[in-house]
């Protein structure tokens, strides 16, 4: 009896010792196997629902946690968009850290998505913890057809929006719409399972005292507008204030 | 049976167990290596039909400077993964990626490659697509992975420079 147990014992240690786990060691934790999709931010819901523009700075952080192996790829991301009241498609840009599973581990990178909401990242890995970098979603009439679209601009880090870069102007602009400014997470809600960026002693910024949330509405120039609280996450760890026309949010996990 | 008897087989039944489960891990954490792409795209793929994303075949005289491995590890390595090698689970495909961004006279399109009157992202853009099973992020509020999304994800690299061009997902 005794010589069976310590087989037992020396090859649960081996395993031990073999690192074996389902999950790269950059996550740690496994996703639950149902998404729970969750918000922290607001929204700017005009009566005459004619936005024509929203832009902001938005903080990149490599805070935050990802987990693996879920029914899709966790993330969590922190965007500027306009979204049509119908709540059927959406134009939006910001940052994304999510799970890649063939690389095992998070990548944070910028993000455009537009119509039902699938992401395009670009400059992932390439970003700097920190770094403030200036969003703006402007509509126009393209001349040639003489349609209405919004188009995605990444206005980079300089400051400002004077030296912008389309990432994508193909979104035929919506007939109603609202803005909301989130962040978000296909792993939240109860389970609370990914960690968004920011904590409570350095939250993640959306706007800046110099460059305040800003819309345009119909033909108006830009200006902040009355966006409010009404994205509250279900999970209790995800928290924001709004104040002065910007907004922090975080994750009182991270430190 | 005896007791002895008996205690040796369960023995062997947990040594077997713990053994296969020692394999399992040991797989999961060395992926094996994909010796080269999987070949050219040979007909156009639409990766994104809402924003015109096409992969197509690279003419016969296309050449890269780097090889579908080297530019994985560079990226493997500018993500903090250990996955420099290709895992056999990603399919490789040497091929030109279009990615338009819309109107040339759009506001922010006079940095980019412009051609008809269209502004690109990349436009016949020698690239390695790489792909592989994952279900899509999908940002809209309160919408979800439509049951037939192919839940495929494709990561763009430049085939000479290695740069990311795109991450996405198929649809």
């Amino acid at each position: 009896m005794r010589s069976y147990i310590a087989i037992v014992a020396v090859l649960a240690a081996v395993l031990a010792v073999s690192g074996a786990r389902a999950v790269p060691a950059a996550t740690d934790f496994s996703c639950p196997s149902s998404v729970a999709s969750d918000f922290d931010g607001m929204e700017w819901t005009p009566g005459s629902g004619d936005i024509s523009g929203v832009r902001a700075p938005i903080e990149m952080r490599f805070d935050g946690l990802v987990c693996g192996g879920g029914p899709e790829e966790a993330f969590a991301s922190s965007w500027i968009a306009i979204e049509s009241s119908a709540g059927n498609s959406i134009t939006q840009i910001g940052f994304l850290h999510f799970f890649n599973s063939v690389l095992g581990t998070g990548e944070f990178c910028r993000v455009w998505a537009i119509d039902g909401g699938a992401a395009h990242t670009y400059g992932c890995n390439q970003q700097t913890n920190h770094t403030i970098v200036y969003f703006e979603i402007v509509r126009f009439t393209d001349p040639s057809t003489h349609a209405i679209l919004y188009d995605i601009l990444d206005c980079g880090t300089a400051g400002g929006y004077g030296n912008c870069a389309s990432e994508n102007s193909t979104q035929g602009a919506y007939s109603s719409a609202f803005s909301p400014v989130a962040a978000e997470t296909d792993y939240g809600q109860s389970a609370c399972t990914v960690r968004i960026m920011g904590s409570t002693t350095d939250a993640q910024k959306f706007g800046t005292s110099s460059f305040p949330i800003e819309g345009t509405l119909g033909t108006s120039s830009w200006q902040t507008r009355s966006y409010n609280g009404t994205l509250i996450p279900t999970c209790s760890h995800y928290g924001n204030t709004f104040k002065s026309f910007r907004m922090w949010t975080w994750d009182d996990r991270n430190s | 049976m005896t007791l002895a008897r008996k205690r040796v087989i369960a023995g062997a039944v947990v040594l077997g167990m713990l053994l296969a489960g020692l394999f399992v891990a040991r797989l999961a954490r060395t992926p094996a290596q994909a010796s080269t792409t999987n070949g050219d795209v040979t007909t156009t793929i639409a990766i994104d039909s809402v924003v015109g994303e096409t992969f197509a075949p690279p003419p016969s005289s296309a050449q890269t400077s780097l090889t579908a491995q080297d530019a994985w590890a560079q990226y493997a390595a500018l993500a903090g993964s250990s996955v420099t090698t290709i895992p056999s689970t990603v399919t490789v495909q040497l091929g030109l990626l279009t990615l338009p961004v819309g109107p040339a006279s759009a506001p922010g399109t006079s940095g980019l490659t412009t051609s008809n009157g269209e502004a690109y992202t990349a436009l016949n853009e020698l690239a390695y697509g790489y792909s592989w099973h994952s279900c899509p992020v999908i940002m809209l509020p309160g919408a979800s992975v439509s049951p037939g999304n192919p839940c495929i994800e494709w990561l763009f690299l430049d085939a000479n420079t290695g740069q990311q061009i795109d991450e996405t997902w198929q649809q």
